[in-house]
């Protein structure tokens, strides 16, 4: 059980967080791949070049494409450039011009709506889903199957068709009109109050299906003798769920709550195809706001700056709930 | 027995009870999909917008589709999109599984830095990078072109670490008797290695198919001729110019969703073992 977890973490979360753990299995998983591993060498006196020769074209890809822009990132977030002109050297200034951007602060401000309404909603939701589908039922497939379709859909085209669905004369008023719950027709992404929860529903509902199948495969994981002598023992269907199941996903919980996390911050194509930030900056997000700097402004050094102090709070954030989810789990 | 009865009665209404909410859920998702595809089918006569709102197309007709085919741009960006993946996806497959190989089979100084150089890129803030890059890029002559789109896509941390899985799992007798007959590293890896690795290979296709069919910022940051936009960015244009037809844009987003939820129905095993494989490693 443990060491299928820690494959699980190496996967989801940084490297350097999972070896952070006391008993290190993924130490000692990694010694067992090792042994594994190693092949008779009928030649010892020189080093074969034949594995650089495998590795050489993803190397270079890597670091030209994944190494370089981070570490140049450092650099030209303390410049000032646009693209035509070669940068130029302006200290802590992007930092600086930061704080008192009302814009970059605002968009904090939604980052952190968007966290509150999204974060909970895929934490919980998706495990009820999984809950129901892993029922032995006649068909029960199919329902996985259609649970999980938007999650394979692209987030423009289903961020097309939401738009329509909240237009004043569209499905959503239609609806709520008959039901008797709203006498005016609301132009929901038009209207500050209403915009942001908007985006954040259509966000939800997107990345529902994803969660389920992570929560279903834990709770497929949770030994049948646990829950069998639970049940002997007389436990009713909600003890299990919560004396046997919950405790068993805890490090799905993790999981989910970290994606989630760094689901929403990153939020970008949904808010740019519904709302292009507005109305009034409501909606926007750092990653719109960083996308409209560097590429519609070329102010490229500032927005840079911004990136990084977007990565930042993304380390933060992941080192918080991964904090939370193992204290959780110290204590109980 | 009047107990045993009733008790029967009491499961069959459970069940019942359960797949209609099975059901109402299901709708939740499927009902834009479903709204979407009623609208691309109405006529011009009838009103999208109404209360009631209706499902049902009076009559259906195909004329929004014959204008998102003709009018606009549709068929470009659906070649383009093909064109992409039929380039991205084995160059992707063909690359991971050669990185992979020796950080599973061979052993050599500085392969578990390597291996973990090359998985740490997944945590590497994207957009933190997401300038930079492009400024690489452009010093490499490659923006606005396909270049640019797919060389910077070729390679991932995630797809590296599933290949790897993959290859762990294979016993090494296989290997051993390959050396002994005196085959290269090249053939053993890809007559014998490669493929005992299909399922994997399957499961890389699908993510890779899927990630490459939606993608969308990059596409949107470095191309700037829309004669070269895949189908996610295209869509993302018409809706800019034509978003009030709203029959029009219907009509082209179920264009663009048909081959990919074809794709998931046709391949969702493989989601499934990708997934699990990802979790349980």
């Amino acid at each position: 059980m443990i060491q299928r977890w820690t494959v699980a973490e190496n996967i989801f979360l940084p490297p350097y967080l999972s070896s952070r753990r006391k008993g290190a299995d993924s130490l000692s998983m990694i010694t067992v791949l090792r042994k594994k591993t190693t092949l008779p060498q009928p030649k010892k006196k020189k080093i074969s070049w034949m594995p650089y020769l495998f590795l050489l074209p993803a190397m270079v890809l890597f670091f030209t494409f994944d190494y370089l822009p981070t570490f140049s990132a450092f650099y030209y977030s303390f410049t000032e450039y646009h693209v035509l002109a070669p940068p130029e050297w302006v200290g802590l200034e992007n930092y600086s011009r930061m704080l008192e951007d009302e814009k970059f602060w605002t968009s904090i401000q939604n980052s952190l709506i968007y966290f509150i309404i999204v974060v909970p909603t895929l934490v919980t939701f998706p495990l009820f889903l999984a809950m129901l589908v892993n029922q032995k039922l006649r068909g029960i497939h199919l329902f996985r199957v259609i649970y999980y379709l938007p999650v394979i859909t692209s987030m423009v085209a289903v961020a097309i068709v939401w738009k329509y669905l909240y237009h004043p004369a569209g499905l959503l008023n239609a609806v709520l009109h008959g039901l008797g719950l709203q006498q005016e027709a609301v132009n929901w992404l038009l209207n500050t109050e209403t915009a942001l929860p908007a985006v954040a529903i259509l966000e939800s509902w997107k990345s529902m299906g994803f969660y389920m199948v992570i929560y279903l495969a834990g709770l497929q994981a949770v030994p049948h003798d646990l829950v069998e002598a639970a049940k002997m023992d007389g436990a009713g269907r909600l003890r299990v769920l919560w004396h046997i199941y919950l405790p068993q996903l805890r490090p799905i919980f993790a999981v989910t709550l970290v994606l989630s996390t760094l689901g929403t911050v990153q939020m970008f194509t949904s808010i740019y195809i519904m709302t292009g930030g507005g109305p009034l900056d409501s909606t926007m997000s750092l990653p719109l706001y960083i996308y409209q700097k560097a590429f519609v402004e070329l102010d490229m050094g500032y927005a840079t700056a911004m990136g990084m102090v977007l990565w930042l709070i993304l380390m933060i954030l992941t080192l918080v709930n991964f904090k939370i989810s193992r204290g959780g789990q110290a204590v109980g | 027995m009047k107990s045993k009865r009733s008790r029967r009665w009491a499961q069959m209404a459970k069940k019942w009870l359960m797949y209609l909410l099975l059901t109402g859920i299901a709708a939740i998702f499927i009902g834009p999909f479903l709204w979407l595809l009623s609208t691309a089918l109405k006529s011009n006569g009838q009103d999208v917008f109404t209360f009631p709102p209706s499902f049902i197309p009076r009559p259906p007709v195909l004329d929004q589709f014959r204008e998102a085919w003709t009018v606009v741009p549709f068929p470009r960006y659906l070649l383009n999109s093909c064109l992409l993946i039929v380039i991205m996806v084995p160059a992707h497959l063909f690359l991971t599984a050669l990185t992979a190989y020796p950080l599973a089979r061979m052993d050599f100084p500085g392969r578990d830095f390597i291996f973990y150089a090359m998985i740490g890129t997944m945590f590497l803030p994207e957009e933190g990078k997401l300038v930079p890059l492009f400024i690489i890029v452009e010093k490499l002559g490659m923006v606005d072109s396909w270049w640019g789109l797919i060389i910077p896509g070729l390679v991932g941390g995630f797809s590296v670490f599933l290949m790897r899985q993959a290859y762990l799992a294979i016993p090494k007798e296989l290997e051993e008797a390959a050396i002994i007959d005196g085959c290269g590293a090249f053939r053993i890896w890809w007559n014998i290695m490669l493929p005992l690795t299909k399922p994997t290979l399957a499961a890389l296709s699908v993510f890779s198919f899927i990630s490459v069919w939606n993608s969308f910022i990059w596409p949107l940051i470095i191309l700037k001729n829309d004669q070269l936009y895949p189908l996610a960015l295209g869509l993302a244009y018409l809706a800019g110019t034509f978003g009030d037809d709203v029959r029009t844009m219907a009509a082209g987003t179920v264009i663009s969703l048909v081959p990919v939820i074809l794709f998931y129905l046709f391949m969702q095993r493989y989601f499934v073992s990708g997934l699990q494989g990802a979790i349980k490693g």
